[in-house]
């Protein structure tokens, strides 16, 4: 049984596994990249924070 | 003239290299990035023969033969067309009257008959794209379509 | 407007619009994704040819003209950064890359996964998928180039100059389906070429959301860089110290 068969029980039948993949790959880069973001700016402050109060 | 100025002149004076580098690229380059031959092309004996390319074009209508998994069609570009042979599975959206982009060589087919001997080029295919186009829209747009083209 | 714009070239002002902008960019992007997602995978109809396939249109396009979108902005702002030393606009075009990098990433490979059922093949070397490649490339080579120098000065200089050099080859992408036989199709966008309402409507809020997402996350990323290349001044150690607090 190919991947292709597996998925073909969600919507879309036959194309459902590339057009899920699709979707999927996309908003894992989205979702990745709007955390490392956010993460950095956290992490960022948190360091500057420490450098001044070592001052 | 200011520091500015001179920065100014620099960054136009490199946008206008790099454009004319490219136009000049571009131009050098376009033969070989054509990623197909058309069924023209091939008439006019542009493409490499004895080397593998690529031809593109419409699959004729009615003229898709099946025998096990042996396919034989007639691409065309509405001008010239050309015999392909092909062995191997179809993608989905192989069908008459669709785009195709083939790729193998050229080899010639030669038939004895009462007239004697004659000799046609076919095209041999290790490798068969679909091409679709740039519509999209439901079958009953298509449908209403292609009944209004049918009236003119 | 043109005041506002020239006051965003202060460090402090530029951090504080996007801080305040950053929640105006957020909210409507989930608004317009969540709203595009419901037309692009429920409301529009299943295509002629391709049926459901087709889908992926609804994430490549809007991602294929954002990563040049992108491309355009950053070599821009560098642009900008390198005539008229906007400290500002070499962070934009800094923050810029990696979003961009993302984008031609999805675009490139919701293209493959499209391309394997309808083509028949993940990937071909015409002249569209390799000078989208080349894109890829550029923005690899452009942050690659950044990281390069410890001076944030000199590493905006150099990378400004090598994204306005990559800058010919969005002609060369845009074009390249008109100039070149390629196995990728021609134009969908502004031809006509969705017949459907709710297929147009689909895209356009697809497009919308990804500008959004564009804006959101320079706003965020921004802020970071602000704050590391003016770690020196006042400013920043009042903003930080009484942000964590």
């Amino acid at each position: 049984m190919t991947m292709v068969e597996y998925f073909s029980f969600l919507p879309y039948g036959k194309y459902a596994f590339y057009v899920w993949l699709a979707y999927g790959v996309s908003a894992v880069t989205v979702i990745t990249l709007f955390l490392s973001a956010n993460r950095k700016h956290k992490k960022t402050l948190i360091n500057l924070q420490n450098k001044y109060s070592r001052k | 003239m200011t520091r500015r100025q001179n920065r100014m002149l620099l960054v136009a004076l490199l946008l206008f290299g790099v454009f004319s580098a490219g136009y000049l690229g571009i131009k050098a380059f376009n033969e070989n990035l054509l990623y197909f031959y058309t069924p023209t092309d091939v008439a006019n004996g542009k493409a490499p023969i004895g080397k593998s390319f690529r031809v593109g074009g419409l699959v004729e209508k009615d003229s898709v033969q099946r025998r096990d998994m042996m396919v034989s069609f007639v691409v065309t570009d509405n001008n010239k067309s050309i015999e392909v042979n092909y062995e191997g599975i179809l993608p989905d959206l192989f069908r008459e009257g669709q785009g195709v982009v083939t790729s193998g060589s050229l080899t010639s087919k030669c038939v004895k008959n009462w007239f004697g001997k004659g000799c046609k080029y076919i095209f041999l295919a290790t490798d068969v794209l679909a091409k679709h186009d740039e519509n999209y829209m439901p079958p009953e747009v298509a449908a209403a379509l292609e009944a209004t083209a049918g009236k003119e | 407007m043109w005041k506002w714009i020239q006051r965003q070239s202060s460090p402090k002002i530029f951090y504080q619009t996007c801080a305040n902008l950053t929640p105006w960019f957020f909210w409507p992007f989930i608004g317009f994704l969540v709203i595009g997602l419901y037309w692009s995978l429920i409301v529009s109809p299943a295509d002629y040819q391709q049926g459901d396939g087709y889908r992926i249109i609804f994430i490549h396009v809007p991602s294929a003209i954002l990563s040049m979108m992108v491309y355009a902005v950053m070599a821009i702002a560098g642009g900008i950064g390198l005539i008229w030393q906007i400290k500002m606009a070499e962070v934009v075009a800094k923050v810029s890359a990696p979003i961009g990098a993302a984008f031609t990433i999805i675009a490139l490979v919701t293209g493959a996964v499209w391309g394997k059922p309808m083509w028949g093949a993940w990937w071909v070397w015409d002249a569209r998928l390799t000078s989208e490649l080349i894109l890829l490339f550029l923005y690899l080579a452009y942050m690659s180039l950044n990281n390069a120098f410890d001076n944030p000065r000199t590493a905006a200089k150099s990378s400004s100059i090598l994204a306005l050099v990559g800058l010919v080859n969005l002609p060369i992408i845009h074009y390249s389906v008109k100039w070149w036989n390629t196995l990728h199709q021609g134009y969908s966008v502004g031809t006509g070429g969705l017949k459907d309402p709710d297929m147009q409507i689909a895209l356009a809020l697809m497009f919308v959301a990804s500008i959004f997402l564009y804006a959101l996350l320079v706003a965020i990323k921004a802020k970071t860089e602000v704050l590391i290349r003016e770690q020196n001044s006042r400013w920043v150690q009042e903003e930080v110290t009484g942000a964590v607090s």
